[in-house]
């Protein structure tokens, strides 16, 4: 089996006791990009949060063969970035430049193979000449690609992407489309923009309040009216 | 929408002598300075000009405009003048003849005007000097240098992350006004005094909200406690010119006089 990462009986609930992941398990095969869709509240960005440690999983997460633990937690987080959906929340360095080498730095790489790093990130996402920018001046589209920019200076094994279309006029749209289908690899996308997941994706997940209840291709998925109405996802 | 920290940056990207100087090089002469500014005892003329002199050279290099500086210094000024513009009417020795009557028991004595004097000019020329440390040297060079010189990451992150997210609330109470101001909230009434309230709590939570995620986002790319690049700038030749002949000058005018 190629399966990168393995969830088996995973569930989650919030300290208020409000219970947003139940019981989910799927697979994900190395170079698949898997689109988890769901209505708000389904529970898609906490299973972001579940694959990556930073809320630790009830059940079982395991990433390249290897189980996430408070033990494994740091490596694997290196190897799985998330983008998240508010580029305020993601760009928190006062310049593009720190936000870019932040990743990096905290991975413990010396200053010149960090500047290296940031260079060719700012190239291939084509962000040249907005290095020492405060994040408060861009436009919202400078500010998503820039998040995008953020994970992919840590080059990553698996990217996870929580709503990458939203709030995106349709131009800035195509764009991070094009984005996505360009860094390729294996990547994970939570949304409720079924367009995209037409575009860039070739397996859906759908949550319905925290329960997996659909999985297959994208076509099989998105044909079944029925099950995208229930879900409210149409 | 721009506010806040649009204005500090507004001149930090000059070309002057004064912002080619390495951050770092800069923080020390200015503490040196505030230092040595703050610890003379009675007012003294001589060194306050001295002092002046020394903070007019930086300044004419700097390239910065007068009016600019002076805007920012009347903020400050306006505080001193509250906190300490009764002291004249006030403080005085046992038996010292008024300056003046005002009226009646009102006051003016010379020790009283001395000690409001010397808390002015201190305030003023390390205000100052403070104001041109910080328009001459982007914000992020400016933490690094701070980062460098060894001060705490907690404390040089936390200003780090309030510098970013100023911004951000600003705007989002902005956003919060005009939503109620559409549904006819005017904030001229009393009764919109719970209105203030409601917007402030909410901005809270949403700020609270807010830290949670990016502490998420932060600990997703491995976040440790270390927030910079360690780029270190290295200290130039001008750099140690600098350091040198500045605090040649303001500990040796003090020690002189």
């Amino acid at each position: 089996m190629n399966s990168v990462i393995s969830v088996r009986h995973l569930s989650f609930s919030y300290p208020d006791g409000n219970r947003a992941l139940k019981d989910v398990s799927f697979e994900i095969d190395a170079d698949r990009c898997v689109a988890v869709i769901g209505s708000n509240g389904a529970g898609k960005s906490t299973l972001l949060l579940n694959l990556n440690g930073v809320l630790m999983p009830e059940g079982e997460v395991v990433l390249f063969g290897k189980t996430l633990t408070n033990k494994t937690v740091r490596e694997l987080r290196r190897r799985i970035a998330i983008v998240f959906q508010n580029p305020d929340d993601q760009l928190f360095c006062s310049n593009i430049y720190e936000d870019i080498a932040f990743g990096p730095v905290n991975h413990g790489l010396k200053s010149a193979e960090v500047d290296k790093i940031v260079q060719e990130t700012v190239k291939k996402l084509k962000l040249e000449g907005l290095e020492n920018r405060n994040p408060f001046h861009l436009s919202y589209g400078e500010k998503k690609r820039v998040a995008i920019a953020t994970v992919y200076s840590m080059n990553p094994d698996i990217y996870c992407f929580d709503e990458p279309t939203a709030n995106l006029d349709p131009r800035g749209r195509r764009e991070i489309a094009g984005l996505i289908r360009e860094i390729g690899g294996t990547r994970i996308i939570v949304t409720h923009d079924l367009d995209l997941v037409k575009d860039v994706c070739s397996q859906v997940i759908v949550l319905d309040k925290g329960i997996k209840e659909a999985e297959g291709n994208v076509n099989e998925v998105l044909s079944d009216e029925k099950l995208l109405y229930k879900c409210g996802l149409l | 929408m721009t506010t806040g920290t649009g204005n500090t940056e507004l001149y930090s990207g000059l070309h002057s002598p004064v912002h080619r100087l390495n951050p770092k090089s800069k923080i020390v002469v200015l503490i040196a300075f505030i230092v040595l500014c703050s610890t003379i005892g009675s007012f003294s003329p001589v060194l306050y000009g001295a002092y002046l002199v020394f903070l007019t050279a930086v300044f004419i290099f700097s390239g910065i405009p007068l009016l600019y500086i002076i805007k920012r210094l009347s903020v400050i000024l306006f505080l001193v003048i509250i906190v300490a513009g009764f002291t004249p009417f006030i403080r005085h020795l046992p038996g010292e003849n008024a300056l003046a009557v005002i009226s009646g028991s009102i006051k003016l004595y010379r020790t009283g005007l001395m000690v409001f004097l010397n808390i002015l000019v201190r305030v003023c020329l390390s205000v100052s000097a403070l104001l041109i440390l910080i328009l001459t040297a982007p914000f992020t060079e400016l933490m690094e240098g701070f980062a460098e010189l060894k001060v705490p990451a907690l404390i040089v992150n936390i200003i780090n992350l309030t510098y970013r997210y100023l911004s951000v609330i600003t705007d989002e109470a902005l956003r919060m006004k005009r939503a109620a101001v559409s549904r006819g909230y005017s904030g001229r009434w009393l009764w919109h005094a719970g209105a203030v309230g409601r917007i402030t709590g909410s901005l809270f939570l949403r700020s609270y909200e807010r830290s949670e995620r990016v502490y998420y986002a932060m600990l997703s790319r491995g976040y440790t406690g270390i927030m910079f690049s360690k780029k270190t700038l290295p200290l130039r030749r001008t750099d140690w010119f600098f350091i040198g002949v500045s605090l040649f000058y303001i500990a040796g005018i003090r020690l002189a006089v």
